[in-house]
């Protein structure tokens, strides 16, 4: 199983950087620092909200609330942020477990299927988007802009320690601690993590309220750079975040995941849009590239993988 | 037979009752109609010949998608994965707008509907085709179909288009308060039901979803099956596209996706489960009148379109519960 999950984390790393040796000589102004940084904030946020998705797939479900719920975070910002930054952020956050509380509710305590009770929240969190902000308005705060896109010697210092953060966090939250060696378990074998102890609802329901608050911390992330709320902004996030996840080797099934397979993906998806807008293609043919890369990379990576 | 079977159910109907839930389906239809009766004693102009008129029309035209999401989540299910089939907005959105350019290439109405119909036959077969032979998941495969059609209906323009006579009838038309797209549903609801049931095909799909391993050794080509589901899927997209093309007359840009999601969920409150063998066709009836239903509903409370969402949201959440809920006290019991 280990090496299974290497295998694929790297061929979506290899893809990602023949993109960026293919791009490097050919795409105009892709190696200027104002670019680097424009993807890794684009990185950054698909990267949160791919997290988020790899929670509720890893133990066997899935989030379709974690679009709407980025456009909430906005939403919430567009008001918060400009008052108290640290406030802001954190009624974001809470906005988010919230609402992958409520998704955790209803699918282990209720026993609805994930798909359905996602849906649900889905559509709360698009009404409660428009309730706030019917029309794109608002303002953030220039300075977390500012600071986000800030380069030191031509290097985004800041999205980089982010993104490391973040990484970093995962990572030693899925292999080193209790709940994500038990997420694993419930994903993998949901009788033998039972019969191990493990208590299965908690579990679940805990995975739901991590993707809930990391879907907003993506939205949070979204907000400061468009600058405002805007009620519609994350629903292409959700194909992003289903498309990244799995190109990184989170199988759908659940029980496995990788964080660092899962940040190969999600700048996959960054560099497809950064490389199509750079070339002056529109955001149409962006999406049947992204469709077309989504097939490659995982056939080819299932093809390798059973060999 | 009928008669006394009739006349027992009203003398113990108390003690029938609890069985009866004990169906999946009878539950369903009983939950969609005490639902429906319970909001038209909330507000009573629910039952509007304009609402109801609008209600079948609607559920009709999702149900003709949901009939063929039905069948992919019976039997497109491939290795470890569930089948789901998330192109089916796309490829209904895709059509209503190429049909303009197809009937300007063509000349002619009926090989227009064909080659509508030949486009979410091959859909399907992509679909079907990167699943079983590139053994990705379904989910991933038709959400990567869905991004490149949506990608390809948007680089085609609006073109204006006269849309035949009999498109317009199938999509707008009615017979007192039915509409032509419900009856059309209604056929091919029937349809679905007797293939689903008394066919080998039918058969088939039931076996591989309950056992797959089972039926491959009794000789059911897996890949083939399977890959049929998704072309089914995406045939009725397109027909599903048609309709709707004859309901919008004028074909827009602006569309937002009320078909993937909406024809899943119906799927599954009409009992359906993704693996097992478990669900009807009997089971999409109910489903996208309550789909469709509940859109309607909300309307009639005079609130904005933010907080109809929300109601929306909050309705299939309690009804599913309850219906969730009350299956599990009926199997405990």
């Amino acid at each position: 199983m280990k090496r299974l999950k290497l295998s694929r984390t790297m061929i979506v790393w290899l893809v990602d950087l023949a993109f960026i040796l293919i791009a490097i000589p050919i795409i105009p102004h892709f190696t200027t620092s104002a670019n680097f940084a424009n993807i890794l904030v684009r990185l950054l946020i698909i990267y949160l909200v791919a997290l988020a998705q790899s929670f509720a797939i890893v133990v066997g479900g899935a989030d379709l609330s974690v679009g709407s719920n980025m456009s909430l975070a906005t939403a919430i910002g567009s008001y918060l942020l400009i008052i108290d930054p640290i406030m802001g952020f954190l009624v974001i956050l809470a906005s988010g477990a919230i609402l992958g509380a409520f998704n955790g509710f209803g699918a282990v305590k209720v026993g609805l299927h994930p798909f359905i009770v996602t849906l649900c929240s889905f559509l709360i969190a698009q009404g409660l988007a428009l309730t706030l902000r019917p029309r794109p308005g608002g303002r953030v705060p220039e300075i977390l802009f500012d600071s986000l896109y800030s380069t030191y010697y031509g290097i985004p210092v800041l999205s980089i320690i982010l993104l490391i953060l973040v990484l970093l966090a995962m990572s030693f939250l899925i292999e080193r601690t209790r709940l994500g060696r038990s997420l694993l378990a419930v994903g993998g074998n949901e009788k033998a993590a039972r019969d191990f102890g493990i208590n299965v609802e908690l579990v679940k329901f805990l995975a739901y309220v991590i993707a809930g608050a990391l879907a907003a911390v993506a939205g949070f992330f979204l907000g400061v750079r468009i600058g405002c709320g805007h009620p519609y902004v994350g629903e292409p996030f959700l194909l992003y975040s289903f498309g990244a996840a799995v190109a990184g080797g989170t199988f759908l099934t659940g029980g496995t995941t990788s964080p660092i397979g899962t940040l190969g993906g999600a700048l996959l998806f960054a560099l497809i849009d950064n490389i199509l807008w750079l070339s002056k293609l529109s955001t149409y043919h962006s999406l049947i590239v992204q469709g077309i890369a989504l097939v490659v990379v995982v056939g080819v990576s299932e093809a390798v993988l059973r060999r | 037979m009928n008669l006394r079977k009739n006349i027992t159910l009203s003398k113990y109907l108390p003690e029938v009752l609890p069985s009866l839930l004990k169906n999946r389906t009878t539950a369903v239809y009983l939950s969609v109609v005490a639902f429906i009766l319970l909001s038209g004693a909330v507000v009573p102009t629910v039952f509007m010949p304009s609402n109801v008129i609008g209600v079948l029309r609607q559920a009709g035209i999702l149900g003709v998608v949901a009939l063929g999401q039905f069948v992919v989540i019976m039997g497109g299910a491939w290795r470890r994965d569930v089948g789901i089939d998330l192109s089916v907005g796309s490829t209904l959105f895709m059509i209503t707008i190429a049909f303009g350019h197809i009937v300007k290439w063509v000349h002619s109405d009926i090989l227009t509907i064909l080659i509508c119909l030949l486009i979410g036959a091959a859909v399907g077969l992509i679909n079907g085709l990167i699943i079983t032979k590139g053994n990705v998941s379904p989910f991933i495969a038709t959400l990567a179909v869905s991004l490149a059609e949506q990608g390809i209906t948007w680089t085609l323009s609006i073109t204006p288009v006269e849309i035949p006579e009999y498109l317009l009838y199938l999509g707008s038309g009615r017979i007192g308060l039915l509409p032509i797209a419900f009856l059309f549903f209604l056929v091919l609801f029937a349809i679905f039901w007797v293939i689903m049931k008394y066919t080998t095909y039918g058969i088939r799909i039931y076996a591989k979803s309950s056992n797959p391993q089972g039926a491959r050794l009794l000789g059911v080509n897996l890949a083939l099956y399977t890959a049929s589901t998704y072309v089914i899927s995406g045939v009725m997209a397109a027909l599903g596209g048609l309709l709707y093309l004859g309901f919008l007359v004028h074909p827009a840009m602006r569309f937002i996706d009320i078909f993937t999601f909406d024809s899943i969920a119906a799927v599954l409150l009409g009992g359906t489960e993704f693996v097992g063998g478990i669900g009807s066709v009997l089971g999409v009836l109910p489903g996208v009148v309550f789909m469709r239903f509940i859109y309607y509903f909300v309307l009639f409370f005079r609130v904005p379109e933010a907080t109809r969402r929300i109601m929306q949201g909050l309705i299939i959440f309690a009804v599913a519960a309850v219906f969730v809920l009350q299956s599990r006290r009926m199997r405990a019991s």
